[in-house]
């Protein structure tokens, strides 16, 4: 079974005018014949314009020439077509092989695991990457002959979608299961954002500001759980952010922000660091103490220090603190069943160029022949 | 010996007897019956026996019924005079495009040729005259080998190059053509003059017979497609598509074809057309078939 890569290719099927053209501009020609009995020739009958061809062997072998010219353009490709009756269905990592024999009646089909190689679904579950879901079935879609019957079982919700929905050259059974376990980074979405306040019980403006930061960020959208405690009280592993009204810090926040902690600290004394973030004036407002260390240049106190009333404080802060979320890569696996496309059909395809052209070849040989023997009666 | 003459027309050539209507009244010694009285097989009268006449010629059987010398009389077989009159003019040089080879001209050549080796081997006398074309050629009459020889180089060296505007003034015929003779016309009967000039002669006691040589293009016109027809004697040409012109143009020419044989006939001219696809020999078995073994 033929098929071609580039169909576009056929486009250069319009070029089949030009040897139509030259065959009708050299018929126009009127051949010069000396003739005596011209006084009997009617001179009224006009030259009828004749769209008759001249040569038409030589015609057709130049046409074939240029339709396989076009078709070579086309990339032909041989698909030998496989046995109707083979059926594959492939399971995606994170379901379970048993779930997946159920859910699918196919006691002959070949069973295969959706990753990389393709292993046999009796072989452990290899590692599931979700990114590479979609990227897989289009292989498969390539490389299974085109008769077989393909069926994916993939989880309920898919993570990892590229831009381009699935399509597919041919019907795919498309089913869904609940995946066994929830993989890490299906998770974090869900959670909140932990912000810690710990603020000397000496300074309640301290509090409330760090409070009144939290609120702006939470009215930008973000989920976010306050842990308000007075300085001392331990923070708990998994917060995202302390906010501390000095610059002292005991050991353990320490070792929790080597960890993936972010810590904003509302120290006057400090000057050093990196300026992220200048006010209208061009007064410094927020540095960088070191990695994940980010410190006010005033104190948490909008009364001693006026510019921490600065509109774009929050969100300068909120864009260092949480880098912008990725695009949504995750739908449920319903919405995002293959499309039936007209898609290179499937199956392993070998290039059929060099065939198309020594056919070329010969044909050309056998237009120049034509051609050279036409001329040689000519004369 | 000539080699214009294809073999197998050669072959057929012992078959045909050239003759003329009339009776010669050449010198010497022919084929054909003369109007002159002499020593011959045929008998003409019995003559009084007068001085001059050799005593072996009296008819004795006949003296001795009646007492009185008669000398016995045969016609003469006189010798004929064949003159062959060719159209040289541009038109000759057609030839059909399927055989380009072969032109007017050459059938012309080779049909002379036909006529003075049967004349020759007669004992006639053979001469030449081209019309129409640049310039006018021509040997008298004579009979013999050897003049048979010049006579087939010049036909050898005809050109048809007569074109309008270049073309010698026409010979009068009847002033190189003695009376009594046999007079054969190669021309493709496109000019008139030619025609009148045949008729004239034919008037004057002249056997004129006339060969029209016709393309199979003219007699058929195969053409197809748009062609470009050119008159080679006057330049004009004509752009038209044959398939279309076909039916119009055989209608035609036809009745020309027909009119100018009538017209011909009328005035005392045999003439006979001749296809190029035919052998060669053709038109002359035509013409003299019909009289058979003389007048």
């Amino acid at each position: 079974m033929i098929s071609f890569a580039a169909a576009f290719g056929w486009l250069a099927l319009a070029a089949l005018a030009i040897p139509i053209a030259i065959h009708l501009i050299r018929r126009r020609a009127a051949r010069d014949v000396p003739f005596a009995a011209l006084a009997w020739l009617a001179a009224r009958t006009p030259p009828r314009r004749q769209w008759r061809l001249d040569d038409r062997w030589l015609l057709a072998v130049r046409l074939l020439l240029i339709a396989l010219l076009a078709a070579l353009l086309a990339e032909p490709l041989w698909r030998s077509s496989g046995k109707a009756d083979t059926a594959a269905v492939y399971v995606a990592p994170g379901i379970d092989a048993n779930a997946a024999r159920a859910a699918i009646d196919a006691p002959l089909a070949d069973w295969h695991w959706l990753a990389a190689g393709a292993p046999s679904l009796d072989h452990p579950a290899p590692a599931a990457d979700p990114r590479m879901l979609q990227s897989l079935i289009r292989e498969l879609d390539r490389e299974l002959p085109a008769a077989t019957k393909l069926s994916i079982v993939v989880p309920t919700e898919l993570a990892g979608l590229d831009g381009e929905r699935l399509r597919l050259g041919r019907e795919v059974v498309w089913r869904s299961l609940p995946a066994v376990s929830v993989s890490q980074e299906l998770a974090p979405a869900a959670q909140p954002f932990r912000i810690a306040i710990r603020t000397a019980s000496d300074q309640p403006v301290a509090a409330s500001v760090a409070r009144a930061l939290s609120a702006a960020w939470q009215a930008a959208g973000i989920a976010i759980e306050v842990d308000e405690q007075p300085l001392g009280v331990p923070i708990s592993k998994d917060s995202g952010l302390l906010i501390v009204s000095g610059s002292e810090l005991d050991e353990a926040t320490q070792a929790l922000a080597s960890n993936g902690l972010n810590l904003l600290l509302g120290d006057p004394d400090a000057k050093t660091g990196e300026v992220l973030l200048r006010d209208a004036d061009g007064q410094p407002l927020l540095r960088r103490q070191a990695a994940r260390i980010y410190a006010l240049a005033g104190p948490l106190d909008p009364v001693a220090w006026p510019a921490l009333l600065d509109p774009q404080l929050p969100a300068a802060l909120l864009k260092l603190l949480r880098p912008a979320v990725p695009p949504r890569d995750r739908a449920p696996a319903v919405s995002v069943a293959p499309l039936r496309a007209a898609v290179d059909s499937a199956g392993p395809a070998r290039p059929l160029t060099p065939w198309f052209a020594l056919a070329i070849a010969l044909l050309w040989l056998i237009e120049r022949l034509l051609a050279t023997r036409r001329r040689s009666e000519a004369t | 010996m000539s080699s214009l003459i294809p073999p197998e027309v050669r072959a057929r050539l012992k078959s045909l007897r050239i003759s003329s209507r009339l009776t010669p009244n050449g010198q010497g010694l022919g084929l054909h019956t003369g109007r002159g009285r002499g020593a011959g097989l045929e008998f003409a009268q019995y003559r009084a026996y007068g001085q001059g006449d050799e005593p072996r010629q009296i008819d004795w059987k006949l003296y001795a019924r009646s007492d009185r010398y008669f000398v016995r009389d045969a016609t003469r077989d006189s010798p004929l005079s064949v003159w062959l009159v060719i159209d040289t003019s541009a038109s000759m040089a057609q030839a059909d495009p399927e055989r380009p080879a072969y032109a007017r001209i050459d059938a012309a050549r080779i049909i002379a040729a036909c006529i003075a080796e049967r004349a020759v081997q007669q004992g006639d006398g053979v001469g030449l005259i081209t019309v129409g074309g640049r310039s006018t050629q021509g040997l008298p009459a004579a009979p013999g080998a050897r003049h048979r020889d010049r006579l087939l180089l010049l036909l050898a060296g005809l050109v048809a190059d007569g074109r309008d505007g270049a073309r010698a003034s026409p010979p009068l015929l009847s002033a190189q053509i003695a009376a009594d003779a046999l007079v054969i016309v190669i021309s493709d009967g496109f000019d008139d003059s030619l025609a009148e000039s045949c008729e004239r002669l034919a008037a004057a006691r002249r056997d004129v017979r006339v060969i029209r040589v016709l393309t199979v293009g003219e007699n058929a016109f195969g053409f197809q497609g748009s062609q470009r027809f050119i008159d080679p004697e006057s330049g004009r040409e004509r752009t038209l598509d044959a398939e279309a012109a076909r039916s119009g143009f055989l209608d035609r020419f036809g009745a020309a074809r027909r009119e100018q044989l009538r017209r011909l006939a009328r005035h005392g001219v045999t003439s006979v057309e001749y296809l190029l696809d035919e052998p060669a020999d053709a038109p002359l078995h035509q013409l003299f078939a019909a009289r058979g073994r003389g007048a």
